[in-house]
Formats: structure tokens, sequence, C-alpha cells
């Protein structure tokens, strides 16, 4: 049974990067262009994990992983955030919202299946 | 036709075709269809040559009278008039004959040039003459054809 | 194509909307709304591209937008306060930024040195504050900046990388030499709040080696007073294998913090060097993924600490090339600029709380992205059952069938549902002109520069719909159009002053819907239109006589004429070789219309309307000797039976109507167009009155009308070329073509040949 894989990110780019290299690692995808869409999206599907950008329109990545950690349905979900700041504090920031990981923006394919691996259960 | 050497590269199909009393031949890759006269809607200040326009599965297809543009007379339409349509460049324009008469392979060594007596308008129209069978069959030149039409939509 | 290029056509798609939303963002702030979601959607706009740009390793691209980046996000988080000056070099960057885009779209290149004059801006303002330097750019920085030259750029930055990037396989390693490792951790609660799992530790650290565990559940409560959120148990696991405690480190990445760590044994750390290839294995994986193409961004603590560290020396010359600038600010001592505090606020705004289900979310998700090719397909299948279903209902007809008969009845029916369906059809390609309309404040600002003159551009109705077909021939007339607004409409700066105006000249740029046509409005608040001056120069061309009388409007549109130009000397700037004449030329080659009206001090408009579309046209359909025709419906004022004695002879050859005390002239349609040489009396056919584009009348002389159509509209040109008097081409109910009439051109080479005193001759056919 192949993962569910659910990417957040308002740059259509960047989701079809994501898709291409999830794709043909095997996973199914899913899509949501911000954070706002992404918890719409969360209420008919049960990703295996969350993918998110930072900077969105509407809901950034922030209010998305808190959202998402205060409902009872995906609190479990592991959610990697996408970052191109490599900085620590928006790595902290973002666990503290409640993500699981992080990738860091240009990603090679291999790092973001392997990233998927470590959380992925 | 049958010499055992033919080279394939050299190898050519014509559509060959009756204006008056005279063969004329065109390259078959440059021939799209060849369906039957209907009457075209005259164009305003055209050349006598193209006698209009007609549909062609929703394109506006421009039609000549070939006989015309030769320096014939004006082609007579009946029931046995056929358009050949051709493609030209990017252009699609439709030749009016009086019949087509078969389908020819000759290969480039049979293309004769036309010689010097024929007048200019013939000599600028054909690429070669062709022998078969004590028939003279002329190869149009169809770029030719149309060349002020590439000047006026310029 | 090869997906990735797909993705890539995606990215440049994308960087076009990009960079248009960060030029209505900047613009927005110019006329001083520089609230936070403003700024925000300026920075992400800026952030997407380059994201996007070092996927597909645009080493350039990146180059510049992470300068400018860096830049917005010193405004972002109010450590630059948003100026008029701040704006206005923004909007420069952005300009350069969208070069950049375009070479990277072309494989072309940027004009270097202008890139690296703005990134040199950028990085100054980013390091003063927003404090603008005199022009030139002579602005000492601060604080010391690394010298931004190529030896650093090029030389130290990629072998730090890529020499490391080698290090990537744990087989690669030089022997550690033997010792297992014990790892101890001991998740706390905040790590299985993360989803993260004690579990998934054990398993990547089994990746490394064998390993043994042994799990230490001493804290662990009685099951009633047990916490099922709580962390309670600790681990100890054995690894023997010959790794170096980074890569052991490294599986706990994701929880540092969460958990409590202690890694003790592993080799002997008799040889210093080997803890420092375990030190710069460390650095290389950061590296490795954080940077996977070799791009300039982050350039992490570690790595500095491995190779030389980059020369910090006073800076002689502080305008930097474009890409060392970012180098220079990357290898800033400084920590980079926080975003903590502006982020923070950020995710207040909007409601963190799932939204109501029924609340509308983005638009963004409700739209399809289609193949253009595929709508055009459409459109020209609807096309052809448009044709086939006039042909069907035209042989019912001829049948003999009743028109209320079962199959008229359906056919009608039919009829609504095909015109349902292509209105429908046409509605998915129709789009706001609104791609065109945000390429224009960067041609605005560029022709100020070169004018001298201080503009501002205004934009209405953006949002407006039209055929795709349209919104790909407006660019050039609106460009033209603004180009002369400003060039010859707009005083300069000292004149507006003089006259009592604002210095900044006002340009409007507008569009709407009217009467089933969009118009384009193009207008000034400058001088106006010197009737005098154009009078005169017309007068002196021999384009009207000495004597004519004309109206005000009448000698406004003179600057359409051909040969016409105000300019004293050939102005590069609206003129680019291309007169007025040749955009009216144009713009009525697709039925429309163009025309301008000025008042003197006040300023000019110019008015051009199009067709909503290029694909289907209303039209009357007449006959002309034994022709069907068909002349545009927005073309027509009236249709008339004259009476005989309402025609009048004027002169040898021509004739007037008179319509309620004015007089029109008639243009016998079938003489004109060469179907017939001998002229019949108007009373006997049909008139249409017309107005043309220059607001003259005429009477257009047809033999009968056989009702109004909607026709779909063929070109001629495809595969023939353009035939005076005749606009287009359709095809009809009966499956013959019919030629589409272009009114205007028909009105003026009747004028023309009614001047020359022999009927024109076909022309030869040599």
């Amino acid at each position: 049974m192949s993962r569910t894989i659910l990417t957040v990110d308002d740059s259509r780019t960047m989701r079809d990067m994501l898709r291409l290299a999830l794709v043909k690692a095997g996973f199914d995808v899913v899509e949501a262009v911000d954070g706002l869409h992404g918890l719409e999206v969360l209420g008919g599907v049960d990703p295996d994990v969350i993918i998110t950008d930072i900077n969105m329109p509407n809901l950034d990545g922030f209010g998305f992983i808190e959202a998402v950690r205060e409902g009872e349905r995906h609190r479990a979900t592991p959610i990697l955030v996408l970052t191109t700041e490599s900085d620590p504090e928006k790595k902290s920031r973002a666990r503290q919202a409640g993500a699981t990981g992080w990738i860091v923006k240009p990603f090679h394919p291999d790092k973001l299946v392997e990233a998927i691996r470590r959380v992925a259960a | 036709m049958t010499e055992p050497n033919m080279n394939l590269l050299d190898r050519r199909e014509l559509i060959s075709f009756r204006i008056g009393e005279q063969e004329f031949c065109v390259d078959i890759m440059a021939v799209r269809e060849i369906r039957g006269w209907t009457p075209a809607t005259p164009l305003p200040q055209s050349p006598p040559y193209i006698c209009g326009v007609i549909n062609l599965r929703g394109a506006v297809l421009p039609i000549m009278d070939l006989s015309a543009r030769l320096g014939f007379a004006t082609a007579v339409t009946s029931a046995r008039s056929v358009i050949i349509v051709v493609k030209v460049g990017e252009r699609m324009i439709g030749l009016l004959v009086d019949a087509v008469s078969d389908i020819l392979m000759i290969t480039d060594d049979m293309l004769q040039v036309a010689p010097d007596v024929a007048c200019d308008r013939v000599r600028s129209f054909v690429r070669g003459l062709i022998s078969i069978d004590s028939r003279m069959i002329s190869l149009i030149a169809l770029d030719r054809l149309l060349p002020e039409l590439e000047q006026m939509a310029a | 194509m090869d997906e990735l290029e797909e993705i890539k056509v995606t990215f440049f798609q994308e960087c076009d909307e990009l960079l248009a939303d960060l030029e209505n963002g900047l613009l927005a702030m110019q006329s001083g709304d520089s609230d936070g979601e403003t700024i925000n959607a300026v920075f992400r706009a800026v952030h997407s591209i380059k994201g996007g740009a070092g996927a597909f390793g645009l080493d350039p691209l990146v180059r510049f937008a992470h300068v400018f980046e860096t830049l917005l996000d010193g405004v972002r988080s109010h450590k630059i306060d948003v100026t008029v000056e701040l704006v206005r070099e923004l909007l420069r960057a952005a300009d350069v930024l969208a070069d950049h885009v375009q070479a990277a779209r072309t494989d072309g290149v940027v004009d270097e040195a202008a890139s690296a004059d703005m990134a040199a801006v950028l990085a100054a303002l980013t390091a003063s504050g927003g404090r603008i330097a005199p022009v030139g750019g002579v602005a000492p920085p601060p604080a010391p900046v690394v010298t931004p030259d190529d030896e650093i750029g090029s030389s130290f930055k990629p072998m730090a990388i890529m020499s490391l990037a080698n290090f990537d396989e744990p087989a690669e390693l030089p022997s550690l030499g033997g010792g297992a490792w014990t790892v101890t951790f001991r998740p706390k609660t905040e790590l299985y709040r993360n989803a993260n799992d004690p579990l998934l530790l054990l398993r990547e650290l089994e990746r490394l080696g064998p390993i043994t565990v042994a799990i230490n559940d001493e804290t662990l409560p009685s099951l009633s007073e047990m916490d099922p959120e709580a962390a309670y148990l600790a681990f100890t696991v054995t690894l023997d294998a010959p790794v170096t405690e980074a890569q052991i480190q490294e599986v706990f990445e994701f929880v540092e913090g969460d958990c409590d760590v202690e890694i003790t044994g592993g080799p002997a750390p008799a040889e210093a060097p080997a803890l420092d290839i375990a030190a710069l294995l460390a650095a290389a994986e950061t590296a490795q993924i954080e940077m996977a193409p070799p791009v300039a961004e982050p350039v992490v603590a570690p790595p500095v600490a491995v190779a030389p560290p980059p020369v910090i020396e006073p800076v002689a010359e502080p305008v930097a090339p474009p890409a060392p600038a970012s180098v220079a600010i990357e290898a800033h001592p400084e920590p980079a600029p926080e975003f903590t505090g502006v982020l923070a606020s950020a995710i207040k705004t909007p409601q963190p709380k799932a939204p109501p289900a029924n609340e509308p979310v983005a638009n963004a998700q409700a739209t399809i992205r289609v193949d253009p090719e595929r709508i055009d397909r459409l459109i020209d299948l609807v096309g052809e059952l448009v044709i086939n279903q006039a042909m069907l209902a035209q042989r019912v007809i001829e049948s003999g069938l009743a028109s209320s008969s079962s199959v008229a009845l359906g056919l009608d029916e039919l009829e609504q549902l095909t015109r349902q369906i292509q209105d429908g059809v046409m509605a998915i390609r129709a789009q706001p002109v609104k791609s065109v309309f945000q390429r224009m404040p960067r041609l605005v600002r560029e022709v100020a520069n070169m004018t001298g003159k201080s503009v501002r551009l205004v934009t209405e109705g953006e949002s407006t719909e039209v055929d795709k077909t349209v919104i790909e021939r407006l660019g050039e007339p609106i460009t033209h159009m603004l180009r002369n607004a400003i060039d010859h409409g707009l005083e300069t700066p000292d004149e507006r002053r003089a006259a009592g105006k604002p210095i900044e000249g006002t340009v409007r740029l507008a569009a709407l819907h009217r009467g089933g046509r969009i118009v384009i409005e193009v207008g000034d608040d400058g001088r106006g239109i010197n009737r005098k001056r154009v009078y005169a120069i017309a007068v002196e061309k021999e384009l009207i006589a000495p004597d004519a009388v004309l109206s005000d409007e009448e000698i406004d549109n003179l600057i359409f004429l051909p040969g016409f130009s105000t300019a004293s000397t050939v102005s590069d700037i609206s003129g680019r070789g291309v007169g007025m004449d040749v955009v009216r030329r144009s713009v009525q080659a697709l039925g429309g219309r163009i025309s301008i009206s000025s008042k003197p001090g006040e300023g000019s408009v110019f008015t051009l309307s199009l067709p909503l579309t290029l694909a289907v046209l209303d039209g009357m359909v007449v006959d002309v000797a034994g022709q069907t025709l068909v002349i545009p419906l927005t073309a027509i004022v009236e249709s008339l039976r004259p009476k005989a004695e309402e025609v009048k002879g004027l002169g040898p050859q021509g004739a007037v109507l008179s319509v309620r005390d004015s007089f029109v002239p008639l243009v016998d349609i079938a003489n004109a167009l060469g179907f017939r040489s001998d002229k019949r009396a108007p009373h006997e056919g049909v008139v249409l009155l017309i107005e043309a584009e220059d607001g003259g009348r005429a009477a257009l002389v047809a033999d009968a009308i056989q009702g109004q159509r909607q026709v779909v509209i063929k070109s001629l040109e495809s595969n023939y070329r353009q035939v005076e008097g005749i606009a287009a081409a359709t095809i009809l109910g009966d499956g013959r073509v019919a030629l589409i009439v272009d009114v205007d051109a028909l009105v003026a080479m009747r004028r023309r040949d009614n001047t020359r005193p022999t009927e024109p001759t076909l022309f030869a056919a040599e």
C-alpha cells in the first residue's frame, strides 16, 4: 500500500517539484495551495506525512502546523517543514509549532525521501 | 521505371493531370487531397487566375485556375473538373484542373530541363519535363505559382 | 518534454505571476499602502522566485533574488522603513529581477553592470537600514563587509561545498577503528507531541549498524497514574558500527531539545584529526542537505570553521558587483535578520483555528489548468458546430417543413443550445486584461526616465475580460498610446510647474465593456493637442486642403493620418519608427477603432475599442450582385429603403443620400468591390447607413438583406492574403464561403476612387 503525502505550498513550481520527486519514489500525493486550503484538504484525507512551506498567504506554515496539532485527527501525523531559511530560529519556531522535521530548499529528491523515511512510521 | 539499380532515394511519385491537351504533374508529397469542383466565392481585386475561395472543412481555401495561371484560356468547369489541394510552404491552395490522369513514379534523372524555346511563362512555372511512353509531362514548380501572394501578405 | 522541463515551464509562468504580484505590491506601497500583508506578499514573491530558481540551479537569478529578498526581509521585520525613495529602488530592483527571469528563460544574459549596480544598491540599503545612498552608489555601509571579490565567491565556497560533498557516503570514510557506541536517549513529552517516535529513532540507528536496545522504565508510573500523552521511557542503545558521532547526532536532528541524548564510547579519541573529520563530516552533511545545488545561500557556521575564513577587511570600494554582494551579506558576521517577530504576529492575524467548513477558501483551488491548445481546438469545433447547425436549419427550410413542425422546433432549441455552448466556450478562453496592463508600469517608468518627466500611472478595470485572441493584440496599441501620452501629452516638470499643475503627471489606463466591445482608454492630464499646430502641419504636408473647415474633433484625429508626425524631431520614444497611422491601421485590421479627444491645457484621451473576440462576429447578411456578404453589425447605424427623390447626384460619379436633412455619400458595394460595373439605382435596393471609424457616415447600397446572424470568423490570410475592402471570411449555412466587408476600408477605397478618372483595373496577372 503506497503512502500518501500532503504537500502544502503556494508555489506551483514547488508543488510540481515535490510531486515529481514523491511520485517517482512511489508515494501518492495530495496538494494544497496554502495553510487554509491544507486544513480543508485534511478534512478529507489522512496523509501519512505532511510537507508544508512556511511563507504562504492566508495561513502560513506555522499557523497551519499549530492548527493541525490542535485538531484530534492529525495530531500524530508527522509534519516536515520546507524552508529556505536554515537558521536555527526558524527551525525551533517550526518545532514549537509542532513540526516533526524539516527539509531545506532546494532539496535533492533523495534527501526528501530520506527525511520522509525518518519520520514516517 | 524498372531499372534494377534504381536508387530509392531519387525516386519520386507524381500526380499528373490535364489542362487542355497538355499534361502536367505535381509532386505527390505536396498533395493533400483531390476533390470535385464546387463553385467558389469570388474575391474582389484578385488576379483573373484566382477563382475565389471555397470551404475546405472549415478552412478558407483559395482556388487557382491553373489553366489561366499558365497562360491558357480561363478554365471552363465541368463535372469532371477537379481541385488538387496542395500545400505550398505554410499555405494550402486548390488547383483547378480539367482531370487527373494518373500517378507516376520517376527518378530524378528522368527530369529534363525545359528547352529555351518555351515561352517565359511556362519556363517560370515548370521545373522540368518528363518523357514517359512518348508522353511529355511538365513538372509544375508549385512555389513559383504564388510568389506575389507571399509578397502581398508581408 | 521531460518532466523537469515541464516544471521549468511552470516555474517561468509562475515567475510572471509573481513578478506581477511583486510589482502590484510595490505600487500599492508607493501609493502609501504598506500594511503587513502587502509587504509579506512582496517578500513572498521574491522568495518564491528564489526558491524555484534554486531548484533549477539558475544561479545568477538566485543570487540577485537573494540580495533583494534580504532587503525585503528587513522591510518586513520593520528594520527598514518604507520610504518613497526605498520603494522607487525596490521597483527598479523588480525590473532587474524581471530581466534576470527573462535571461534565465531564454538562456540569455542580463546586463551584468546594471544588475551589479542594483544589487550593490540593495545591499547598501540593507546594510544602512534603508538610507538611500547618494546617486552613484557610494554609500559606505556602516559595518565592515567582506570584500566581495570573485576570489572569495568562486574559490572559497565551492571548495567548501564540493570537497565536503565527496564525503557523502560513510563507506568512503577512513576507518575509524573499533569501539561500540552507547547512545542513551530519553524522549520528552514534546517529542510525541510533534509526532516523533522513539521507535523511528531506533530504526534510524539500526540503519547505521547492528544495535541492541535496553529500555529503562524506572520512571514509568502505575497504570492508574499514567498520563497517556506523557513520556516515561528511556532507551539505551549499543551500536557497534564504524560511524561517527555526528552521524549518530544526525539521527536526533529533528528531536534536538525534545529528547535528552547522551552519546558515549565509539572509537578511541586518540587521533585528533579523526575528530576533525567527524566535524567536517557533520558540516558536510548539513551543507549537503541544505544546499543541494551549489547555490550561494546558506553558508552555515560549520564550513566557516573548516575552510579558510573569509577575509574581512575594511571596504575600499563599497559598490560591489552583484554576485559577491550576496556573499558579502551571507558572510557578514552579524546573525541573519530575524523574522520571528513579524512571523509571530503574522500567524496571529489569520486565526489558526480550523476555519468554519463553509468559509470560502482561496480561489486557487477552484481553478483548473488546461492546455490552451485544447481550448482553441474546442472553440474551432464549436465554430464548426455553429456552421453545421446553420446548414441543417437551411436544409430544413429548403425541404419545405413548416416552422411549427417538431423538426423545426427542435432545430430552434438546437440553435439556442449551440449559441449557449459557444458563449460558454468563449468564456473559458476569456482573460482579464490584467496580463497586458501589468506590463505597462515598467514601460511608463522607462519612458518617464527617458523623457525626464515625472509620471504616475493609474489603471482601472484590470479584471475586464476579453477573448484571448484580442488580449494578444492589445499590448502593441496600448504601448503606443502610453508612449504618446507621456512623450507628447505630458509637459515637462518645469512647464507643469509654470502652468500651476502638479509636477507629477498622471496617465490613466482603463478598460471597460461598452456595447459588446472592449474599450481601452489612455488619458493624460497634459497639455492637450495643439490644434493650430496640428492643422498647420496637416496643411503643410498636404494632408488637408489649406482652406479645409474641420471640427475640433476632426483636427485632433488628423494625427492618425499616414505621414503625420507632430514631433519636430523624430522621437525614439513614441516614434520607434511607427506612427499613430500604423497603430490605427493595425487596430482597424482587427475590427477596432481608435480615436483621440483633447481639451487644451487639460489633457487628451485615446479611446480604443475592439470586438470582444476575434473568433465570432455579429453581422448583417446581405445580397450583393449575386454574392452573399456579411456587414459587421457594429458599424451599422440603420438600414433603410430610400425613395428615388432622396438620392441626389453629386459630380459625375458620386451620389448622396438625404437622410433627415443631412447628406450621406452613397457607396455601391457591388461597384466598390468590382462585382458589377454598372450602377444600380439605390432605391431599387436597400441602404445600410454606417458610421466609419473617423465618425464619418456612408450609405452602403446592397441588393437585399437576408438577416442578422452570428458568424464564425475565418482568416483569408492564412491561405491567401489580405484583400482590400474585405475584413475576413466566414462559412454560411449552405457551406459556402461568404466575405465579411471591412466597412471603413470600403468607404476609404470609394473616396479615393472617386478622385481618380477611371475605375481601378483588376491588377494584371503578372
